[in-house]
């Protein structure tokens, strides 16, 4: 009898044990799809999606908006098998050095596949952003009439299309909200049936971005006054050097609720006898007026005189872009960053120089971000009176700077250790010294201490990007040091494979990794080939990788792409141990790619193209 | 004269209802607040007959599935919400409110136990209390962000179900496709 009902009650305790286990897989999915609906990180929703099968369910069926950083990584079916409702597609295609010329021309990342199959899986996809990809007019027509509910296009770094294409999208997409081209190549047709801007329907109102500071081609002031007056929710206008720079107060004064505006260009435009006198007040007013106004960019060829006509919004500008400002000097540029006291993010050429960075260090407390482009990158001398210490400076003076790009002549160790130590919430640090392999000017050494402090305090450092005379020591310090590190750039330093060996073996959470010109080679690079699967792609160019060791490496590694790239011709006419030109390796579950040109090599080629 | 939420009717009026807990323990609500429990509404809508006050004061309604620590929170959170029968405020009563009901969420979610906002989220489901719902879910996917797998499955009590090695490793793998690393 007591031995019964101790079986009873441990059956029962193992009845409440199970019941209780089986009660979190049992949690109501349309409670649990709610739950993820506030998970947006992917990879929040990557881990997730991996801790039971129901849950891999419901996450994929919920996942609305996904991020592919490299297109060549997965394939169109894989995609929409995986996830059968996307509302909001983000794509990646060339590599990064492309911004800098080293992709040739017609190397791929075409989107037009992907729009191709998303237009049938996809019939509700209302978002499409890409990055550094090919995307033709025709696949901006389909886009126009495949997806009724389309929202936003967002553009960025791409190439392929024209106004033809824009047209579409203008003339189609009733619910467009977001139209953003920023840096993208658009060649301008010249269409009888009127300018591009005019195709939106007269009806037409959603309009809330449009970012068109990339076209070179001139642009329907009409039509776009027209548009910008008729669309209440406007918040962000980014004009082109088409845009006159006195017509901005009508826009202006059309929109005052913007909160972040491009100018146009002012180069006709000069505060002397041959301008009316009211362009000035007018401009003055119309600023004034927006009291919304929190992002500046534009100012191409602002005669100094007319920059105070911002002055009234400075206060509340957190985000300034005078990167294109080639206009506007030292002083000018001073008296400008000054009054903004509440700026987060600038981008600013070195015309700013020492003392403009020390005025901002002590002005702008709260800059978080800070980029310094050089005005002229390819002259000899120094233009400007900009070294190392402005950098210094700011480095001391804002609390909050974390994301920093700094080109520079001149570079020492012990402002590297400064900046370090001052900073050590840095989370992106790009130094670029203009001249390559140049030396701790002081002493005259390599800045491998330097950057070796900046590994060492900036625990968090997820970027970086080195330059200056660099040995395989600060690969060593990189390795040691840079375990957070996700994406380096290296060009023109190491003087063996041990750098490259350093790097790869030592940063646990490197993803990218791009490299030129430097004495890398093959031992490196095979004995760290189990790495290179952990990375979303390494690129490197004017290297010492033969193609013996790609051919090695890509039999070896099934799950990567090998991409040899070569101007020179087909690889194997030349011996094996010739180092390649060029090397591009990426991760994929898509196999080789179908649209390699014909500078691309990989070992599938041949086997690709149907040729035994 | 009909009694639906959407009458507006001054705060200080009597109609309360009362429900009775999985545990038995009887919760005497205003009319307002137990409205937003959609499935006590409903059980009214269901039963139209008689008039508020008799209506109000008399009938229990069971709530089998939600035990009386649950429950209490759940109208502690429903009486910070903006009631539909209130008298509408001005900006700045609307602003305080908006503060004080801010400072009570975080206070509430501070001294919660992990185990006990799924019971919250599970009750909330069952009586279809959608703003709680809002809030709650919410909280939980704050709190298993940034978290590991495995933490997941023991707050939640599930067992990996994934054959070792094979079919996680399997699903994995694509996941690296879809995770950014940098803007550039």
């Amino acid at each position: 009898m007591c031995l019964c009902l101790c079986c009873v009650v441990f059956i029962f305790l193992i009845l409440i044990f199970y019941m209780k286990m089986m009660m979190g897989s049992s949690f109501p999915e349309e409670v649990l799809e709610h739950v993820f609906s506030f998970i947006e990180r992917d990879r929040d929703r990557n881990a997730i999606s991996t801790v039971c099968q129901s849950w891999y369910e419901i996450e994929r069926w919920s996942r609305r908006r996904v991020f592919v950083g490299n297109c060549y990584a997965v394939s169109p079916v894989i995609l929409i098998k995986r996830f059968p409702d996307v509302r909001c597609l983000e794509l990646k295609g060339k590599p990064h050095f492309a911004d800098f010329n080293l992709v040739p021309e017609g190397w791929g990342a075409y989107v037009d596949p992907w729009i191709e199959a998303a237009s049938k899986a996809y019939p509700g996809l209302e978002e499409i952003r890409l990055k550094r990809m090919v995307i033709s007019d025709d696949t901006l027509k389909l886009i126009s009439k495949s997806f009724k509910n389309f929202k936003v296009l967002v553009l960025s770094s791409c190439e392929g299309f024209s106004t033809k294409g824009l047209a579409a999208i203008a003339a189609d997409c009733r619910n467009l909200r977001e139209l953003d081209l920023r840096e993208s190549e658009v060649e301008d047709l010249n269409q009888s049936s009127g300018h591009w801007l005019s195709r939106f329907p007269d009806n037409y109102t959603s309009l809330v971005s449009l970012n068109i500071a990339c076209l070179n081609s001139e642009v329907s002031f009409t039509a776009l006054e027209c548009l910008v007056g008729r669309c209440p929710n406007l918040r962000t206008l980014r004009l082109n050097r088409a845009v006159p720079f006195d017509r901005l107060a009508i826009l202006l004064r059309r929109a005052p609720q913007l909160v972040e505006l491009g100018t146009g260009e002012a180069s006709d435009l000069r505060p002397d006898v041959f301008s009316p006198p009211d362009v000035f007040s007018n401009l003055l007013g119309a600023f004034s007026g927006c009291k919304e106004l929190k992002s500046l960019s534009g100012f191409w060829d602002v005669a100094p005189g007319y920059l105070p006509v911002v002055y009234p919004i400075c206060p509340r500008l957190t985000s300034l872009n005078l990167s294109y400002a080639a206009t506007i000097q030292s002083s000018d540029l001073i008296k400008l960053a000054s009054q903004c006291q509440n700026l987060q993010k600038l981008w600013v050429l070195d015309y700013i120089e020492d003392l403009g960075l020390e005025e901002l260090a002590a002005s702008c407390k709260d800059l978080r971000e800070l980029r310094v482009f050089p005005s002229e990158p390819f002259g000899a001398e120094p233009n400007v009176l900009l070294t190392e210490q402005g950098l210094v400076s700011v480095s001391e003076g804002c609390p909050k700077l974390h994301s920093v790009l700094y080109f520079c002549r001149q570079m020492s160790n012990e402002a590297l250790r400064t900046i370090a130590r001052n900073r050590p919430n840095m989370t992106r640090f790009r130094l670029c010294i203009i001249e390559p392999r140049t030396p701790d000017y002081l002493t005259l050494e390599p800045l491998d201490v330097g950057f070796g402090a900046i590994v060492e305090h900036c625990k968090d450092l997820r970027r970086l990007s080195l330059s200056g005379l660099l040995t395989d020591r600060v690969f060593k310090y990189i390795g040691t040091y840079g375990k957070k590190l996700e994406m380096l750039s290296v060009a023109f330093a190491g003087d063996s494979d041990l750098g490259l060996h350093h790097v790869l073996s030592g940063c646990e959470n490197l993803r990218k990794l791009e490299i030129r010109d430097c004495p890398f080679g093959d031992k490196a690079l095979l004995a760290n080939a189990a790495k290179l699967e952990t990375m979303r792609s390494l690129w490197m160019s004017s290297c010492s990788v033969s193609f013996g060791a790609c051919k090695l490496l890509g039999q070896k590694m099934p799950m990567l792409n090998v991409e040899v790239i070569d101007e020179r011709g087909p690889p194997d006419s030349r011996p094996e141990s010739c180092p390649v030109e060029k090397l591009y390796i990426y991760r994929t579950v898509s196999g080789p790619r179908f649209d390699m040109p014909g500078f691309v090599w990989t070992k599938d080629k041949d086997s690709a193209l149907g040729l035994s | 004269m009909s009694n639906t939420s959407e009458n507006p009717k001054p705060s200080s009026s009597s109609a309360k209802m009362t429900l009775k807990t999985s545990d038995n323990e009887l919760f005497e609500v205003e009319e307002a607040v137990a409205m937003k429990f959609c499935t006590v509404k409903q059980y009214f809508e269901d039963e139209k007959d008689s008039d508020v006050a008799a209506r109000g004061s008399t009938t229990v309604i069971p709530l089998p599935n939600v035990h009386s620590a649950v429950l209490a929170t759940l109208i502690s959170y429903g009486k910070k919400l903006p009631q539909s029968n209130a008298v509408a405020d001005n900006h700045e009563e609307e602003e305080t409110k908006k503060k004080e009901r801010k400072k009570y969420e975080q206070g509430l979610l501070k001294n919660l136990m992990p185990g006990e906002l799924l019971d919250l989220i599970s009750a909330a489901n069952y009586l279809d209390f959608k703003e709680g719902l809002e809030f709650f879910n919410q909280a939980l996917a704050d709190h298993i962000q940034n978290k590991s797998v495995e933490y997941v499955r023991k707050f939640f009590g599930i067992k990996n179900d994934y054959e070792p090695h094979e079919e996680e490793k399997y699903r994995e793998e694509y996941a690296w496709a879809f995770e950014g690393v940098d803007e550039d």
